[in-house]
C-alpha cells in the first residue's frame, strides 16, 4: 500500500515536472516568434515606407499630368462643363411616332434616342446654379 | 496514561531523597523517566506543528498563486508590444495626405585606412563605381593614419550592392536616414531643407524641426500639391514668356488662414538644396519685401469707406499731378477730370488715392495698416520672414505715397493676408501653412466693418469686370482683384523699366472664398502685350488662368455673371458726379 502511493506521487511529479519544462519550451519558443515576427512587421514598415515615398514620387502631378496627356482623352474641366440638376433643360415630350415600332424600346429611355456626344450638355444660362447651393 | 503521568510527576517532584529499592521508589523512579520521554514527545509536537503549519502556508501560498487571481494582475497575457518603427523625423503631408517629405534609410560608405589593403587599388575600384569621387583624394584618405573616414554619405541601395561585391576589406557601411522629397521643386521654399545631420535649415523643416523630430504621427500642412502645382506652372510659364527674373504666387484661404499654395521662383531641389544659385533658395513670398504698388490702393480705399471721408458716391479731382517737396505724383493713364472713388480704384488713379488718404489722415492710416499687419512681418511659419519696410517717421508726403503702395514695402504674404480681411468680411486672421480642422478657426480681429468688405467686394469685382484688371476674368467664378505695378529701386531712384508688376484676386466675388496672388519681378513685355508689363498685362492673366484651372478642384460652382440677381449684387455707380463739384 506503502509503496504503491510512493510510485503514484512518482509518477505524478515527473508528469508534472514534465508538463512544465513543455510550457516552458513553449513559450520559449513562442516568444523566439514573437521577437521573429516583431522584426518582420519592423522590416515590413520600413519597406511600406520607401513604397509610400515612391507612391508620392510617382503622382507627382507634372508626371501625372504627362501620363493624362499620353493615354487619356481628357483634358482639363472647363467652366461651361459643370452644371447642376437644375440647370438641365426638361426632357422634351415623348413623341411614340419618334421611336420605330418593335424596338422593344420603354417610354422612359430618351437618352438612348439621342446622337453620340456629350449626352449632359448645361443650357447657356447656369441662373439656377447658386440658387441650388 | 499521559493524564496520570502529570500527576505522578506533581507529586513526586517536590519529593526529595527517596530509597531505590523500595516499590515507591520505583514507582517515582518509573515516572520520571516517562516524564522526559513526555517532555521530547511534546516538543517533537510543536516542532512538528510549527512545520506543518508552515507547509499548510506554502501550500495555501502556492494554491493561490497558482489557482487564484491576483487583483493586479491581467485579465489576458499581454506580450510584449510589437514596437513600431520610428524615422529619424516625422513625415510631411498636404492636406490631402500626400506625402512630401519623409527619411529614408540609406547605407554611408567609410572605411578604417588600418585594414585596407590596397589603397591605390581600393581608390580606383571606388572612383569608377561612384561617380563623383576622387581617385587621388579617395587614395589619401585610405592611407591616412586614422581609424575612420567617410568615403561617400547615402548611397543607393544598386551602388551599396556593387561596393559590397568589390569585396574590399576595410570598407564598412553605416546605416543612415536621408530626407527625401519626393515632389523634388514643387514646395522647395514651404518645406525647407535638412543638413547632412538631419536638422532643419530652413522652410517648414527649420520651424518644425523640434516637432518633426519628436513625433511618430505626420505634420500636416495646409497646402495642397495640386494647387501648388497649377500655380507654380502657370508661374513659370508667364516668367518664360515675358522673361521675368523672378515670381511668386500665393493662394489663401480667405476664411481659415491657411495657404494652399506658394511658390516662389526661381526654386530649388530640396533633395540637393546645395545644388543651384542662392538666390534660388530665396522666398519671395516672405522673405522679399516689395513696394507693391496700386494694391495698396485696396486699403486707402477701404479705410476711406471704413472711417467714412470717402463714400462710392463722393470724388476727388484728378485733373491736375500733385506736386509735394521733389515728387510728382501723376496718372499712369490721366483721365484729367473729376473722379468718383469707383472710377479712382477701377483706373487706378494714384491722385484720387493721394487725396483720399489725405482725407483718412496719416494717424488713421497708420492704424489701419498696423491692424492689417502690414507694418509688422507676416505671421506665418516660417523662419525666412522678411520686416517690411515702413517710414519712419510717417510725414505727409508718405501718406500720399503709401495710399498708392509706395514708400512702404511689404511682403507677399503681408499683402495677401490684408486682402483675405479686406473681402471676408472684415476679420484679420493670421496666415497659417498648418492645416486647420473645420472647428480650430482663429477667432481673429476685425479690422473694417461687414458694410465696407461688401463695398469693397463691389469695387475689386470693377476693376476685373471693366477696369485694369479684365485680364483676370475668368467666366463664371466671378473674379475681382487689383493690379499693382511698381517701379524697383535702383541706384539713383527708381527704375523705369524695371517692374514689379503683380495682382491680388479673389473669387468668387459674391462670398470671396480664395485669395490669388501673382508677381512678376522684371517683366518684359511682349508684341502680345503691346509692350506693357504692367500688372494687368502680365500678372492679370496668370491669376485668371490658375482661377480657371483651381476653381473646379477647389468646388467652387460657376455662376452666371449676367444673371440679373449678380448684378445686382455687384452693381457699383461708376460715373456718379457730385452735384456739389459740378463746375469741375
Amino acid at each position: 500500500m506503502r509503496g504503491r502511493s510512493t510510485f503514484l506521487w512518482l509518477v505524478l511529479a515527473i508528469m508534472v515536472g514534465f508538463g512544465l519544462f513543455h510550457v516552458k519550451y513553449q513559450v520559449q519558443a513562442l516568444e523566439e516568434e514573437l521577437t521573429r515576427l516583431n522584426a518582420a512587421i519592423l522590416k515590413e514598415q520600413q519597406q511600406t515606407h520607401v513604397l509610400r515615398a515612391e507612391w508620392s514620387y510617382l503622382n507627382t502631378p507634372t508626371r501625372l499630368e504627362e501620363l493624362a496627356a499620353r493615354h487619356l482623352d481628357l483634358g482639363p474641366v472647363q467652366t461651361a462643363q459643370i452644371g447642376s440638376v437644375s440647370s438641365l433643360p426638361w426632357r422634351p415630350a415623348f413623341r411614340s411616332r419618334a421611336a420605330p415600332a418593335g424596338t422593344g424600346m420603354k417610354p422612359g429611355s430618351p437618352a438612348k434616342e439621342r446622337p453620340p456626344g456629350p449626352t449632359l450638355r448645361p443650357r447657356p444660362a447656369l441662373a439656377h446654379t447658386s440658387e441650388a447651393d | 496514561m499521559a493524564g496520570g503521568g502529570y500527576g505522578d510527576v506533581a507529586n513526586s517532584l517536590p519529593g526529595g531523597r527517596v530509597g531505590v529499592g523500595d516499590p515507591e521508589h520505583r514507582m517515582r523512579l518509573e515516572g520520571v523517566r516517562k516524564q522526559v520521554i513526555e517532555t521530547g514527545r511534546n516538543r517533537l509536537l510543536v516542532i512538528g506543528a510549527l512545520f506543518g503549519f508552515g507547509f499548510l502556508v506554502i501550500a495555501g501560498r502556492l494554491v493561490d498563486v497558482t489557482i487564484f487571481k491576483q487583483g493586479n494582475e491581467p485579465r489576458l497575457a499581454q506580450a510584449v508590444p510589437a514596437s513600431t518603427w520610428k524615422a529619424e523625423r516625422a513625415d510631411i503631408v498636404d492636406r490631402n495626405g500626400v506625402l512630401l517629405a519623409t527619411s529614408l534609410a540609406t547605407a554611408s560608405l567609410y572605411a578604417n585606412p588600418r585594414h585596407i589593403l590596397d589603397a591605390g587599388e581600393a581608390a580606383h575600384q571606388l572612383t569608377r563605381l561612384l561617380p563623383g569621387l576622387d581617385s587621388a583624394e579617395v587614395e589619401s584618405k585610405l592611407t591616412s593614419n586614422r581609424g575612420f573616414v567617410w568615403l561617400r554619405r547615402h548611397l543607393t541601395p544598386r551602388q551599396q550592392y556593387a561596393v559590397n561585391r568589390l569585396g574590399i576589406p576595410g570598407l564598412y557601411f553605416q546605416r543612415e536616414e536621408r530626407q527625401v522629397y519626393p515632389h523634388g521643386r514643387l514646395l522647395s521654399h514651404v518645406l525647407g531643407f535638412v543638413g547632412v545631420d538631419n536638422r532643419g535649415l530652413a522652410g517648414v523643416e527649420n520651424s518644425f524641426d523640434e516637432t518633426l523630430r519628436q513625433s511618430t504621427s505626420a505634420l500636416q500642412l495646409s497646402l495642397d500639391v495640386r494647387l501648388q502645382h497649377i500655380v507654380r506652372q502657370e508661374l513659370q510659364a508667364a516668367m518664360t514668356k515675358f522673361g521675368a527674373i523672378g515670381a511668386a504666387g500665393i493662394m489663401l484661404d480667405v476664411h481659415s488662414g491657411e495657404v494652399l499654395a506658394m511658390v516662389s521662383l526661381p526654386d530649388f531641389d530640396p533633395n540637393n538644396p546645395g545644388v543651384g544659385p542662392v538666390e534660388a533658395t530665396f522666398n519671395r513670398n516672405t522673405h522679399g519685401v516689395y513696394e507693391m504698388g496700386s494694391t495698396f490702393k485696396i486699403f486707402t480705399t477701404a479705410m476711406a469707406l471704413d472711417t467714412g471721408t470717402a463714400t462710392l458716391n463722393s470724388g476727388y479731382d484728378a485733373t491736375k499731378p500733385i506736386r509735394i517737396s521733389r515728387f510728382v505724383i501723376t496718372d499712369y493713364k490721366p483721365k484729367k477730370r473729376w473722379l468718383s472713388v469707383p472710377e479712382i480704384f477701377v483706373y487706378s488713379s494714384n491722385i484720387g488715392a493721394v487725396k483720399m488718404a489725405l482725407d483718412v489722415g496719416t494717424a488713421n492710416q497708420k492704424a489701419y495698416l498696423a491692424r492689417l499687419g502690414l507694418l509688422r512681418p507676416a505671421a506665418i511659419e516660417l523662419p525666412e520672414v522678411g520686416a517690411p519696410i515702413v517710414p519712419s517717421p510717417w510725414g505727409k508726403v508718405h501718406t500720399m505715397t503709401i495710399a498708392f503702395g509706395h514708400g512702404i514695402a511689404v511682403s507677399p504674404m503681408q499683402l495677401v493676408s490684408a486682402v483675405a480681411a479686406i473681402v471676408n468680411g472684415g476679420i484679420m486672421r493670421p496666415a497659417t501653412l498648418i492645416r486647420r480642422g473645420p472647428g480650430e478657426r482663429d477667432p481673429g480681429v476685425r479690422v473694417i466693418s461687414t458694410a465696407t468688405s461688401e463695398r469693397m467686394r463691389r469695387l475689386l469685382r470693377q476693376v476685373v469686370a471693366q477696369g485694369t484688371g479684365r485680364k483676370a476674368a475668368v467666366k463664371g467664378y466671378m473674379v475681382g482683384g487689383k493690379t499693382g505695378t511698381s517701379e524697383k529701386v535702383g541706384a539713383r531712384g527708381y527704375r523705369r523699366k524695371a517692374l514689379l508688376s503683380s495682382f491680388v484676386g479673389a473669387f468668387p466675388m459674391d462670398d470671396p472664398r480664395y485669395v490669388v496672388f501673382a508677381l512678376l519681378d522684371e517683366p518684359r513685355g511682349t508684341t502680345g502685350t503691346y509692350g506693357y508689363a504692367t500688372g494687368g498685362w502680365v500678372a492679370a492673366p496668370i491669376v485668371g488662368r490658375t482661377i480657371a484651372r483651381a476653381a473646379p478642384l477647389l468646388g467652387v460652382a460657376p455662376v452666371d455673371e449676367t444673371a440679373p440677381r449678380m448684378r445686382r449684387k455687384m452693381y457699383v455707380r461708376i460715373n456718379s458726379r457730385d452735384p456739389r463739384v459740378a463746375s469741375y
